[in-house]
């Protein structure tokens, strides 16, 4: 019973879930709402979990007087202070508005931003024209790079046509096939998982 | 200069965050925590308000009795603190959240990324860019021919699709870092015309 009803549950939500979507049988649209409303209910707790754990990670870091002990605390004030502000106060409320658009937004636009650094430093580290199909890679990215940017303009009038023309033509051309491929891997993975033929989510293995 | 202190703190942030480029020291550590503390506390009160909504609510007000099914299935995952040998009532909520996660992902793979696409390919041949689109996307569908072993021709097909591979993933990374770099610019624009007012046009 232990193996036997998860994989039952996953079947029936998955079944249900398909069969709603491409028939029209009456009654099925109101219960997916539902079963989608409910997945997003025990996801809910889900993030609760993930919570209690970090706090109680971060706790123990604290009180073992470990060398991250500041900013365990740190970590936990902020998550408090969030919490508290959006719960008693509302999303609404300037404690909550304020920790969002002054902490939130701008370091995730610079952790984001930085990403810029780090990307030029591994190309210029793994970018070597070795092989055709590799410079073909670096001249699209220069070029596309070049392209968008107001010096591209300068450097010569046509690089900012250029750059549109490689995303619209042959980047469509890959893009599309690139999609079409990972939507038949993902028909079939998630067929997979329907049928009770991999189980790995379970942490039972296939069979 | 401004005196608004949420501009200040915004700007303090930031140049913690930059000041990684320089080394890893404890401006950015502390930044780090902070961000990561409130980032996971607003994804709480997210989990929280649904809750309430569509939990609490229904249940209180709407008398829908139902709902404690996926409540039931919520507690399930915290069965473990209970003791191992409850451990395996955890599986019931993930396999519930796998099973329409994966009937989700049919229903949309099926039509917007499957059925769409390949209708958006089917192109008449009467400009070049049509052809290469056309040409370019089948050359790349059999460059992931794993199945059986590929005949001259298919290789030959395989071959031109890596180009075009090639040529897609260095847009994508040109367009990647022209993404990044227009954070940058935001991030750079909000210090200077907003925190320190050198910017005033």
């Amino acid at each position: 019973m232990k193996r036997e009803v998860p994989i039952i549950v996953t079947t029936v939500a998955g079944i249900f879930m398909i069969l709603e979507y491409f028939h029209n049988i009456p009654g099925l649209a109101n219960g997916a709402k539902e079963l989608q409303n409910w997945a997003i209910l025990v996801a809910a707790f889900a993030l609760a979990l993930a919570a209690i754990n970090l706090a109680a990670r971060h706790l123990r870091n604290i009180t073992a007087r470990h060398q991250n002990a500041v900013h365990s605390g740190l970590l936990l004030a902020s998550m408090f202070a969030t919490v508290i502000a959006g719960i008693f106060f509302g999303t609404d409320a300037r404690a909550f508005v304020f920790i969002f658009d002054n902490i939130i937004t701008p370091c995730g636009s610079a952790f984001y931003a930085m990403a810029c650094f780090h990307l030029a430093s591994a190309a210029y580290r793994a970018f070597r024209a070795q092989s055709g199909q590799a410079a073909a890679l670096l001249i699209t990215g220069i070029i596309v790079m070049l392209g968008r940017a107001p010096i591209g303009d300068l450097i010569h009038p046509y690089l900012p046509k250029m750059a549109t023309w490689l995303m619209q033509v042959p980047n469509l051309a890959g893009m599309r096939a690139i999609m079409i491929s990972s939507a038949i891997g993902m028909i079939g993975v998630s067929l997979r998982i329907i049928t009770g033929i991999d189980r790995t989510h379970l942490g039972m293995g296939q069979e | 200069m401004s005196t608004d202190v949420g501009i200040w703190v915004g700007a303090l942030m930031t140049i913690a965050v930059f000041s990684y480029l320089f080394s890893e020291n404890e401006f950015y550590k502390a930044v780090e925590h902070i961000y990561v503390g409130a980032a996971a506390g607003y994804s709480i009160v997210l989990g929280f308000s649904n809750v309430v909504t569509k939990g609490w609510q229904p249940l209180v007000e709407g008398r829908q009795f139902q709902v404690l099914i996926p409540v039931a299935m919520g507690l399930m995952l915290f069965a473990p603190y209970a003791g191992t040998q409850y451990n395996w009532m955890r599986r019931i909520p993930i396999s519930f959240i796998v099973g329409i996660g994966a009937g989700i992902t049919i229903r949309s793979v099926v039509i917007e990324q499957f059925v769409k696409q390949l209708s958006a390919t089917i192109l008449p041949f009467n400009s070049v860019n049509n052809v290469i689109i056309v040409l370019g996307t089948l050359a790349v569908l059999s460059y992931f021919f794993f199945t059986f072993k590929p005949s001259r021709a298919l290789k030959t097909s395989a071959e031109v699709g890596k180009w075009i591979i090639m040529i897609t993933f260095g847009a994508s990374f040109g367009n990647a870092v022209m993404g990044r770099i227009s954070l940058l610019i935001g991030r750079i624009d909000f210090m200077f015309r907003e925190w320190i007012h050198l910017i005033k046009l």
